[in-house]
Order: C-alpha cells, then structure tokens, then sequence
C-alpha cells in the first residue's frame, strides 16, 4: 500500500477545505492501493517533512503539493507519477 | 512581482516537455509574473530542496508542485493564491 498523506490548517483554510473534499472524491478510485491518512493542524508529521504551508500532499514520503488545492487533473496526475 | 520557477530534467522527460510549455503558457498570460525555468541541475534545485522533476515553485516555496506537471487550471489557482488574480 501506498502512504498518502493529506495536510490541512486547524482550524480549516478554504484550500485544505477543499482539498479534503477533492480526497473524498476521489480516493474510491485508490483504495485497493493507498493508504490515506488526514493530518488537520501542526503535528509530528508536518514537523517531519518541514511544511511551512498547507494544504499539501505527500505520497510515499515525497512531497507532491505545497500550499494549494490541486485541480483533480493534477492531483490524479500526482497518484500516477506515484505510482498509483 | 510574484515569482515562478520552472525546473526540468535533462534530456527532459515527457512530463518536463510538458512543464516547459506550460512555463511559455503561464509567461504569456500573466507578464506581471516572473517566470523563470532552470533546465537541468542548478543551485536552486538543491536550494529548495526539490526531490524530483518536473517542479514548479512558486515565491521561494510557498506553493509547491514536485514530480509532476500541474494543470494550467492549478496554476492559475495558486497564482490567485499568491493574489494575482484574473
């Protein structure tokens, strides 16, 4: 399984708002593969990868998406350069 | 002025290829921001600590694209982000 690591603000900014959306709708399509975490707030993993803004995505440790809500297009273009 | 960095392999890969019409896309529509692409290995990769290509940063990081080339719609979206807006 593929770790997909999901960063919003606590509390909610309009893109991480978003983007836990654009993850709802999308992740059916992934389950088989991925593993899909939330991360909501400052925590050890947004200490770990030293993420200054959010929303971001991180796939598989890499870090794809800093600091906005993608287009689906983009975000499934990330899953597939992943592998997924 | 808002700055945006391109970065791409070289040889470029099929995504890269992609990236660097998008960077003439992004440079014809919004002239008030600064594109700038970097082909190949540079300070800047290491600088911002870029893992793969293609890779699209934007101010100094702020707004991150890594391994991947973004939809125009997303980049219009984090240039509205970043407060240029259309």
């Amino acid at each position: 399984m593929i770790k997909v690591e999901v960063f919003a603000s606590e509390p909610p900014c309009s893109g991480g708002r978003l983007l836990l959306k654009l993850i709802d709708r999308v992740r059916p399509d992934y389950e088989d593969k991925a593993e899909f975490i939330v991360h909501k707030g400052v925590n050890d993993a947004t200490e770990t990868y030293g993420l200054a803004t959010t929303p971001a995505i991180i796939i598989d440790g890499d870090i794809r998406i800093i600091g906005v809500c993608p287009s689906e297009e983009t975000l499934r273009n990330a899953f597939f350069e992943a592998g997924l | 002025m808002v700055k945006m960095e391109f970065f791409t392999a070289e040889p470029p890969c099929a995504g890269c290829v992609a990236l660097l019409e998008l960077a003439d896309r992004v440079a014809g529509a919004y002239p008030e921001v600064e594109v700038i692409k970097h082909v190949g290995m540079c300070d800047e990769f290491r600088e911002y600590e870029i893992t793969y290509v293609p890779a699209v940063i934007i101010e100094g990081g702020k707004i991150a694209f890594m391994g991947l080339c973004p939809s125009y719609d997303t980049l219009v979206t984090a240039l509205a982000e970043m407060g240029v807006k259309r």
